[in-house]
């Protein structure tokens, strides 16, 4: 499968690829801090990770350009996705969709 | 559990310690949640983030050399060697290998066979390896961090071969 180069690639997170993926799937509706963000992905993932993997993700995810820190209220930072992290989320659930596909069919088949 | 977070880069406490600290807050204290925070101080010291390192200025004015060195970012999370960059550092592995070689033969030939030799013979090869790793796990490192990860395990490999010819 052809990767898009100008898209930046989630894989280089190694480990923290699919905390940042799930990051990034949780600030698409908005901005959120890093407790609403534990919360939303425990919701919708049935996944909880600890603080110091949600911030090692976050630091890099910052890093990279995908997100960026709001103003600080509380002294809790929202973040919010960047148009670059919106493309890098799209690409790579498009990617994801693209074997989800494939696999469903070659059950059907099978 | 908040203290744990001394364990963590001074640039990286400044930038995420008071979010960390907010985020810990609401947590109930767990030996789950304290192993999660060393490995990520451990993660944080290894892998320093431009998010941090920005900070890395520190009002005082203190070199960050230590996250500096350890950009190593943990092999395979560095820039991405290309097929040429492994081409490379497989020429310099192989071609090294076989320098070391003729070198030994060379040497034996001239000297004959002595201790040192023969254990440079099983040990040394181990050096071009760690020096055609400049093209990949280290690249894009300073030199500084590539004099330091190949020339001291060069140094202790040399060691090990002179301890065990004597």
């Amino acid at each position: 499968m052809a990767r898009r180069d100008d898209v930046a690639d989630l894989e280089e997170f190694g480990r923290f690829a699919e905390l940042a993926l799930l990051i990034l799937v949780s600030l698409a509706d908005g901005p959120k801090h890093g407790y609403a963000i534990t919360e939303d992905v425990a919701d919708f993932a049935g996944v909880r990770f600890g603080p110091g993997s949600l911030y090692g993700a976050i630091a890099r995810l910052e890093s990279r350009g995908l997100i960026e820190a709001l103003e600080a209220t509380e002294r809790r930072n929202p973040y919010r996705l960047t148009a670059v992290g919106e493309q890098a989320l799209s690409a790579r659930l498009a990617s994801m969709q693209a074997v989800a596909n494939v696999g469903q069919k070659r059950l059907a088949h099978a | 559990m908040t203290w744990l977070i001394r364990l963590y880069p001074p640039a990286w406490r400044r930038r995420y310690g008071e979010e960390l600290a907010e985020l810990l807050a609401t947590q109930p204290t767990s030996f789950r949640t304290g192993i999660d925070l060393v490995a990520g101080a451990i993660d944080a010291w290894f892998n320093p983030q431009s998010s941090t390192t920005a900070v890395a200025a520190d009002p005082k004015g203190t070199p960050a050399m230590i996250p500096k060195m350890l950009q190593l970012r943990g092999f395979g999370h560095g820039t991405t060697p290309t097929v040429a960059d492994s081409i490379k550092s497989a020429a310099v592995t192989i071609g090294g290998s076989l320098a070391v070689v003729l070198a030994i033969w060379w040497a034996r030939r001239v000297y004959g066979n002595n201790p040192y030799l023969e254990s440079f013979a099983v040990t040394l090869w181990i050096v071009p390896m760690l020096i055609g790793m400049s093209f990949t796990e280290l690249k894009g490192r300073s030199a500084l961090v590539k004099a330091v990860f190949i020339g001291v395990p060069s140094a202790i490999v040399v060691a090990i071969a002179m301890v065990n010819a004597g």
